[in-house]
């Protein structure tokens, strides 16, 4: 780890400890143990006395009118309860997104009168058992009228394509220009202009559970408890009570272990409301865990979009204006709660860490019959890069011109920050080239290129590529309502409480699958407020206990819920010291508050434990000093003062291609980022390992694909290939730390690895293969792809 | 992912087995590692209503050197054979093979008789046996008899064993002048393989190739034979004209279809690549004792 000058200092934060002790340390995660020997507990894990298990029918069509249901077979079933079908009970799931021109389509909790995807729940069974459930499943009949169907995106925008909402006269479900007004002009004065059109694949990001939803609503106290694998406890909360008009202060939600979410869990889909429609109908609890067969029909699906893309540059290479029409491909809606975001995200992104000023672009959502477009970590700017950083090279190859180069040359510079972007977005914080040119150090890119030519003597393929981004993390109210038009606050919060014994608990509105924010945040208090390590327990996930929060998506955890902690271990530390001050009779800011003591800073030998100073807050309130409320309890809320802070990255892939094959051969790849400052390097790097891991699986082996008649034919790991040890490069990471505005100087980072993944790859294949003269548009890069390619240009 | 219901039978001898099989008829299947069979059930693709565990039928599991082959019980762990000094020594095509099948937990459970039995044009023994000519034996109440690996094949998930017929040993030769190996392209390790190919050359003292069994994975409704590509090696240099003439001929005998790991014309392309790499490394290789 390195740290290079800030370009912006932090404010010391008030009685602040002298030296860092826990912020920036490897400690490693408190949980990993036990989730290692198998004693997490998951959704699946937890039994219920009188519990149902349910079981979907699903659509074996994508596009089809519902004739009849007919369960009488399967209610004959012994073990069978219920069959749930949407005439009986379908509810809307709500939208909390209002874009002038977004439509609102139909989502039922059961589809009533139509289907409009394969996998689309039609019917839920609840048995004694989930193998009964299953074996009920086959028991219904369901009569269907298929109707034409449409998948791709393109030809749904055709005037004799099928309608998937008949009322909406086309299959449009949200359309954006902006325009910045000097592109038109940018191009007239460009020496060159550059065209291409690039696609992007579905894919999703498979976490290792399922989605899972256990609901037990209790007739006589009129109770709704849930758990669920869930990214925000408290969406789902309230989502619930809208949904099922229900009072949400009887819903308790619980987030237990969550086995991984890279966005899809922070969506409600169609099933999960109807497992809690069951529950209340019966009044007994039910669970339902989903099968990977219907996690690949159903869940994060993403990325889909096709760009036509147009660049003005100079001759030197600098980059006039971008004009991009893009037809974003969102099955048959968004999910809630993100629904259309994932693509106006890729619009927003596009201009990634270059000085760009003419910017236009014209996005259309469109419906197809296939699976929703549901969020996935990097959440649309994965494929704003991969268009943009291809786009780079090719410019540069036309210009003949290095890819680093062409860069260098577009990159704001670091006394051009705070840059903001043509549609509005502020970069903060951040030095772009310095990350590069460390990149290009770090992988001796030059000996690299050297290492290149002499291969290429000897017949063999060696390609590098790079690719950057800058990713807006931890958006603040004032975007999520403003532009986004979100009915979604920007904030966290953090309830510390301290008990007699000096120990302290902070309930987390805050929810993690894995990111191990029971260290990190213990980290942030330890320091903040001077408690040890040691004595600081983090818990979060359950709406009864923790405040209000929003949940772990945007890379913004550690930023907006790191804040938090830092303003309520501030507020709790003025306390504290308040009270220590009486005891020790000395000034409140004569006092220093580290290692759970308070000490005089005249006077090393007046000192008081923090025990003792918790103990007199509530068990002897009696010596508290006059006007002292007793007790350790406090909330605190902290929302990103700066409209959001932005983390970046340099990428390089080094990739030897089997020119026969089409093979290719990631050999080693390089990352240097900018998180803002570093709470634990290990688990910061852990995530980053694995963002790239889920950047690799896009790139190149992972995809959603639909036949013709919008039948899912990569529904099984034996079809759906995800990357393993075997294909993962050496990875290199470093980091430079350059603080972001927000209270800790954070930024967030649990998404970056996966955003360039895409273009390093694809510039690297395209760069090795520069002498075939061969240009890679389109994703993931196949053997075949890359193959066709390389025998297309030889014929 | 649960399988409907069945009823589970654990023979304790290979009569048995049969005279369930026989009992039971088209209702039955035989259970052997079940790591094609179990995954087809919980997706429920396949729903027999009895199955037949052979696991508890002893004396199914071994390797012995019987002189001109290496004899494997049926029930013999793909990981066991991937293990063995025995099969590395003597017959490397198989241990090669035996090493690329899947991933660490299937081959832990996955025999080689279930492997075979199943004849999945995917799966990689296949080729290998019928490039090494090897034989099968299967076994009923009745008695046993010989199934040359060239004949056992027959087509997609179907074999030459009769339903009251279990596979019970496989003869695997070798000798001093057997030279073989199995590549696969795969996109990593554990995926099915996009093609894959079984060399076995017959090489005289002065380096000629005497005989030569080429057989194919994943491009046809079963193992396919290439049998012209063997007869170009036949009785010449292993030179690169005729290699490349070999690898056409292969590459003209494959009968691929395509699907998501890639078109028949791609898969075409790839047999001449991947048959021209087997042959050279089975060539290289040392005498296999």
């Amino acid at each position: 780890m390195s740290t290079t000058e800030a370009s912006i200092t932090i404010p010391k934060l008030q009685g602040e400890p002298a030296e860092k002790k826990m912020v920036g340390r490897s400690v490693k995660p408190r949980k990993d143990v036990p989730l290692l020997k198998g004693a997490g507990i998951f959704t699946d894990d937890i039994k219920l006395p009188d519990m149902l298990y349910a079981a979907f029918v699903r659509s074996p069509y994508a596009h089809a009118r519902i004739k009849r249901i007919d369960a009488s077979r399967a209610l004959q079933l012994e073990g069978v309860v219920w069959v749930l079908t949407g005439r009986e009970a379908a509810r809307q799931l709500v939208s909390w997104m209002n874009k002038p021109g977004l439509r609102t389509p139909e989502r039922l909790s059961l589809a009533k009168e139509k289907v409009r995807y394969v996998g689309e729940p039609v019917a839920a069974v609840a048995a004694s058992s989930r193998a009964i459930a299953e074996d009920a499943v086959e028991l219904v009949e369901v009569e269907y009228e298929p109707l034409p169907v449409v998948v791709d995106a393109e030809r749904a925008l055709e005037a004799e394509a099928p309608l998937l909402y008949e009322d909406w006269g086309d299959n449009v479900l949200y359309r954006e220009e902006f325009r910045s007004g000097g592109t038109e002009m940018a191009f007239k004065e460009a020496d060159l202009v550059v065209s291409e059109r690039l696609v992007s694949h579905r894919y999703s990001p498979t976490p290792i559970e399922t989605r899972a939803m256990l609901a037990d609503y209790d007739k006589e106290k009129d109770t709704l408890q849930v758990w669920a694998s869930t990214q925000f406890p408290h969406v789902l909360r309230t989502f619930l009570a809208q949904v099922l008009d229900y009072p949400e202060n009887r819903i308790r939600v619980i987030a237990p272990n969550v086995g991984g979410g890279f966005g899809i869990k922070s969506a409600v889909f169609q099933d999960e409301v109807s497992v809690v429609i069951l529950s209340m109908k019966l009044g007994r609890p039910v669970k339902w865990y989903e099968s990977r067969n219907e996690h690949m029909l159903t869940a994060g699906h993403e990325r889909q979009q096709v760009h036509y893309i147009d660049c003005a540059v100079k001759k030197d290479g600098a980059l006039l204006a971008v004009r991009d029409r893009i037809v974003a491909d969102f099955g048959v809606s968004g999910t809630f709660w993100t629904e259309v975001q994932p693509a106006m995200l890729t619009a927003a992104s596009l201009p990634g860490p270059y000085k760009l000023r003419n910017y236009d672009f014209d996005l259309l959502c469109v419906v197809t019959n296939k699976a929703p477009c549901g969020p996935h970590r990097g959440f649309g700017r994965p494929v704003a890069a991969y268009v943009m950083e291809r786009m780079m090279d090719i410019i540069a190859r036309k210009l003949e011109m290095g890819p680093e180069e062409i860069r260098l040359k577009n990159m704001i510079d670091v006394k051009d920050m705070p840059w903001t972007t043509p549609i509005g977005v502020l970069y903060d914080t951040g030095n772009y080239k310095d990350v590069l040119n460390r990149t290009l150090t770090i992988s001796n890119y030059h000996e690299l290129r050297k290492e290149q030519a002499r291969l290429r003597k000897e017949g063999k393929t060696l390609g590098l590529g790079l690719a950057t981004y800058v990713e807006y993390t931890a958006p603040g109210s004032g975007r999520l309502q403003g532009p986004l038009g979100w009915s979604v606050g920007g904030w966290e919060s953090c309830r510390l409480t301290a008990d007699p014994s000096g120990k302290v608990t902070a309930q987390l509105g805050m929810s993690g699958q894995g990111q191990a924010h029971e260290t990190i945040f213990a980290q942030i208090i330890s320091d903040a407020l001077g408690v040890n390590f040691e004595d600081v327990r983090v818990m979060e996930g359950d709406t009864q206990q923790a405040p209000y929060g929003w949940g772990a998506w945007a890379s913004r955890a550690t930023v907006t819920t790191g804040g938090a902690c830092i303003r309520a271990s501030r507020k709790l530390r003025d306390k504290v010291l308040l009270i220590a001050a009486h005891l020790l009779k000395e000034a409140p800011d004569d006092l220093d508050f580290k290692g759970s003591r308070i000490t005089s800073k005249r006077d090393a030998r007046k000192a008081v434990s923090f025990q003792e100073v918790a103990d007199v807050a509530i068990r002897f309130s009696g010596r508290l000093p006059q006007g002292v409320e007793p007790g350790l309890d406090l909330i605190s809320f902290y929302e990103p003062e700066s409209p959001t802070t932005c983390s970046y990255a340099t990428h390089l892939a080094v990739v030897a291609v089997d020119a026969e094959t089409g093979f290719v051969n990631l050999l080693k790849y390089f990352i240097v980022d900018d998180s803002g400052v570093i709470v634990n390097p290990m688990t910061a790097h852990g995530q980053v390992h694995g963002a790239l891991a889920h950047g690799i699986g896009g790139a190149m082996f992972e995809e959603l694909f639909y036949d013709g008649e919008g039948q899912l034919l990569s529904s099984t790991f034996v079809d759906y290939l995800l990357p393993t040890a075997s294909v993962m490069p050496e990875v290199v990471v470093d980091s430079i730390e350059t603080p972001s505005l927000t209270l800790g100087g954070f930024k967030g980072l649990g998404e970056g690895g996966a955003i360039p993944t895409a273009g390093a790859i694809a510039n690297a294949i395209d760069d090795g293969l520069s002498e075939y003269g061969v240009k890679l548009l389109e994703l993931p890069i196949t053997p075949e792809r890359v193959y066709s390619l390389i025998t297309t240009r030889e014929r | 992912m649960n399988p409907k219901s069945f009823e589970y039978h654990a023979p304790k001898s290979v009569a048995e087995a049969s005279s369930l099989a026989e009992e039971y008829g088209m209702d039955a299947k035989f259970l052997a590692g079940g790591q094609s069979l179990i995954p087809l059930m919980k997706l429920r693709l396949l729903s027999p209503s009895h199955l037949i565990d052979l696991g508890r039928i002893p004396g199914l599991s071994y390797i012995r050197d019987e002189g001109n082959h290496l004899a494997i019980g049926a029930m013999e762990r793909i990981a066991e054979i991937a293990r063995s000094d025995l099969v590395r020594k003597q017959c490397p095509i198989l241990s090669q093979c035996a090493h690329q099948i899947a991933d660490p937990l299937v081959r832990n459970m996955g025999t080689i008789g279930g492997n075979l039995s199943h004849a999945d044009p995917t799966n990689d023994m296949p080729a290998v046996m019928v490039a090494a000519g090897a034989s099968i034996v299967a076994a009923s109440g009745q008695g046993s008899r010989v199934i040359p690996a060239g004949d056992f094949f027959v087509d997609t998930f179907t074999t030459a064993l009769k339903g009251t017929e279990i596979l019970v040993e496989v003869k695997m030769p070798i000798g001093p002048t057997r030279r073989g190996a199995y590549l696969k392209l795969e996109r990593q390790a554990g995926d099915f393989g996009i093609v894959g190919v079984a060399a076995v050359l017959e090489m005289s003292s002065d380096g000629r190739c005497v005989a030569a069994g080429i057989a194919l994975t994943g491009v046809g409704p079963t193992v396919v034979k290439a049998t012209r590509a063997g007869e170009i090696l036949k009785g010449v240099e292993l030179d690169k004209n005729t290699i490349d003439r070999a690898s056409r001929a292969a590459a003209e005998e494959a009968q691929p279809s395509g699907d998501l790991r890639g078109s028949a014309e791609y898969k075409r392309a790839m047999v001449e690549v991947m048959t021209s790499r087997t042959i050279q490394a089975a060539a290289r290789r040392q005498a296999e004792r």
